[in-house]
């Protein structure tokens, strides 16, 4: 629900209850007044002469009423005079014909008790016990529905004397009329929503301002926010501006340590890595100047494994450094286009001189026409060496391992076959797995850390991985992009 | 070989053995190991210059700018750096390539053969392989001066070998360059060419090697050491 809309049904809903109360306050105040009204026309008529004849026939004086007394102030009394012809006079017995009757007064019937609220008259009623206690109590009237007459209410009124048989009068009068329900309060209230609406708008466009300045700022840069104004919106302007500056000081707190501890990692990286090819030289010459009789020696063996451990150490490294760069930031990573028959070269030379320690024969191919992807170059590069790296590495000796790249019309499917022992479906689902990295990267032994790189590597550069299992052993590590269909091509 | 190829490496184990590989191959080597030095350094009739990153005095990429203004002689970047910024920077900056360490020997002089072996010019008329030499219009071949008897399918076979002799090549490509798609171009079919192959070929010059999970390669007998 938008904002304006809201806070015109707040203000509506909050107008009502108080709508509500006020009418509620105006019927009880006409209701008051009415009573009063009636009241004092009562005792108005009593003083006028009234009382004179109630105590004069308490009992004729009520049934001698007959004129309906329709609004406070009206004439009050039997008739225009005393008692007319036919009516129980003063001192007459107020028993005859119909007394029963007249023991129910009619609308306008009036009953004269004593001050202790005994009836005047043994034939009157005696007045309602509710009525009666809030007189005791010492209300100078009281009003209630009258039992059994619906519309009517029943009153009681203490006269200003306390002596003779007409100290208090009972008698029943219609429910005054409702009042007219106040149109102008409900006008009022939906003005006040109206209003405030309308009001509304002003604030609602500089929170729109707001959110799109917020929206429309080109990540990593500040938003410009409107900070004029005393009000809240201009309070939450300010705080998200403060807030904002404070992570972008925390933020560029974090690359100015992001980059030292990069390059703190790049001259790490420089200090090994030297020593590790000069290492890698020297084993190469001892390698080359072996005389012959020794390379069917002991030693042959021993410099082989020692080759092999400065690769597996050289990859490792190399490993670690991809890992560290694909967890800083993978958004950060180079995206140009990547010469992959070149890649596949370096990729195959680099693994060469460990595979010929091995007896393992590495081969490759690549078509004449040029292959590209977009991507990191050193991710791919480390995606395709850890496979070539492990087709290597796990071989057994006599083994092969190839890698071919072939153009297809959907792209591209480069493939890194071997004839080693292979990983069953449920070795590649472990080792692809999540955490698969942290646990493999301390087993020697295991592929884990070097094919977890390759699998997030694929899915950065948005190719698959694919597993296949010859039937006469060995693997077939496939990757191409997302969508290109499989095509399985048989081995020489 | 009377390349002249400029090192320019710190690093004094790693540039004497960088410099001791390269001269073992023939190559004539100077060795600068000072950047503000190599900045000054005359590129006048070199054929390759190495160039480290991380040097004392200055950045190698600033040599790399330094050089490809004066000079189009190529460069090979040597570098223990391995982020790919440091890679496109550098061949931004004018470098030919660029190689990080650690290296095999035999890989950096692959990279440097590479890049000192000048454009081939195609042969559109015929192919040689050593003693192999192919009439690509007329569609005869011959061994050591000697007449070879094909089929237009074998001519085809051995012409998309020898057009990268000592590189394997897939079996699919090699069907798709050589065997009519209408008429059996099977595996099998490919198989029985190269059969054929063999047998006329002998032991003359040139052998047809299987290559496992490629396909075949064709090796000039001198040259087949791999």
């Amino acid at each position: 629900m938008k904002l304006r809309t809201k806070l015109g049904l707040t203000v509506l809903l909050g107008l009502l209850p108080i709508a509500a109360s006020l009418l509620w306050m105006q019927q009880r105040l006409h209701r008051s007044a009415f009573e009063e009204g009636v009241v004092d026309a009562v005792l108005s008529r009593m003083g006028q002469g009234g009382r004179a004849r109630c105590e004069e026939d308490p009992a004729g004086f009520g049934r001698g009423l007959a004129r309906p007394m329709h609004r406070p102030g009206a004439r009050f009394g039997p008739g225009r005079g005393g008692p007319g012809p036919g009516r129980p006079g003063p001192g007459r017995p107020s028993r005859g014909p119909g007394m029963g009757r007249a023991m129910e007064p009619g609308p306008d019937g009036i009953f004269a008790y004593s001050a202790d609220l005994r009836p005047s008259e043994v034939d009157v009623p005696p007045l309602d016990e509710e009525l009666a206690s809030r007189l005791r109590a010492g209300e100078r009237f009281a009003v209630r529905p009258a039992p059994g007459h619906r519309g009517m209410l029943l009153y009681a009124v203490r006269m200003p004397w306390s002596e003779g048989p007409c100290a208090v009068l009972a008698l029943r009068r219609p429910v005054p009329p409702r009042p007219h329900f106040p149109l102008p309060l409900l006008a009022l209230s939906a003005l006040a929503a109206a209003l405030a609406v309308l009001a509304g708008g002003p604030v609602v466009r500089r929170i729109r301002r707001l959110t799109r300045a917020i929206r429309e700022t080109p990540e990593g840069q500040p938003a410009e926010l409107e900070l004029r104004g005393t009000d809240e919106v201009a309070e939450l302007a300010r705080a998200f501006d403060a807030k904002q500056r404070q992570l972008a000081q925390q933020m560029e707190a974090l690359r100015r340590r992001d980059r030292a501890l990069s390059e703190h990692l790049a001259n790490t990286m420089h200090d090994v890595m030297i020593p590790l090819t000069v290492l890698e030289g020297y084993l190469m010459r001892l390698r080359t100047d072996m005389p012959a009789a020794d390379a069917d020696a002991a030693t042959a063996p021993v410099l082989a494994s020692a080759i092999e451990e400065t690769h597996y150490i050289a990859t490792l490294l190399t490993n670690l450094d991809a890992w560290a760069r694909l967890d800083a930031d993978e958004a950060s990573l180079g995206k140009s286009p990547v010469d992959l028959k070149a890649l596949v070269e370096r990729v195959v030379a680099r693994h060469r001189p460990v595979a010929r320690e091995r007896l393992v024969s590495l081969e490759y191919a690549v078509p004449d026409e040029a292959v590209t992807w977009p991507g990191d170059e050193t991710l791919l590069e480390r995606a395709v060496g850890n496979l070539v790296h492990n087709a290597v590495r796990h071989n057994r000796r006599q083994g092969h391992v190839a890698v071919v790249l072939e153009t297809r019309e959907d792209g591209f499917e480069l493939r890194v076959l071997d004839d080693g022992p292979g990983l069953t479906p449920e070795q590649v689902e472990r080792v692809l797995g999540r955490g698969a990295a942290g646990e493999n990267s301390r087993s020697r032994s295991g592929h884990g850390l070097g094919l977890s790189i390759t699998a997030r590597a694929a899915r950065l550069h948005g190719l698959t991985l694919e597993f296949r299992h010859p039937e006469q052993g060995g693997l077939e590590v496939v990757l191409r992009p997302e969508g290109a269909s499989s095509d399985e091509v048989d081995e020489a | 070989m009377d390349a002249r190829i400029l090192v320019v490496e710190d690093d004094e184990a790693l540039g004497a053995q960088v410099v001791g590989h390269l001269e073992r191959e023939g190559f004539s080597v100077a060795w600068i190991r000072d950047g503000a030095e190599a900045r000054e350094v005359d590129l006048r009739g070199l054929s390759l210059v190495l160039v480290d990153i991380m040097l004392p005095g200055v950045w190698g990429t600033e040599l790399v700018r330094l050089y490809r203004m004066r000079s189009d002689v190529p460069i090979l970047v040597l570098s223990a750096r391995q982020s790919t910024e440091d890679k496109v920077g550098a061949l931004a900056l004018g470098a030919d390539d660029y190689m990080t360490k650690p290296f095999w020997p035999e890989e950096l002089l692959a990279r440097v053969r590479a890049r000192l072996r000048r454009p081939r010019i195609e042969q559109l008329k015929e192919r040689r392989v050593g003693d192999l030499l192919l009439d690509l219009e007329g569609g005869s071949a011959t061994i050591a001066g000697a007449s070879l008897e094909l089929t237009p399918s074998e001519h085809a076979v051995l012409a998309a070998l020898a057009a990268r002799p000592g590189s394997a090549i897939t079996r699919r490509a090699l069907m798709q360059a050589a065997l009519d798609p209408d008429r059996c171009a099977t595996e099998r079919a490919l198989d029985v060419h190269v059969s054929r192959l063999r047998k006329k070929l002998g032991e003359r010059g040139v052998k047809i090697t299987t290559v496992w999970g490629i396909g075949y390669r064709l090796d000039s007998v001198e040259a087949s050491s791999s």
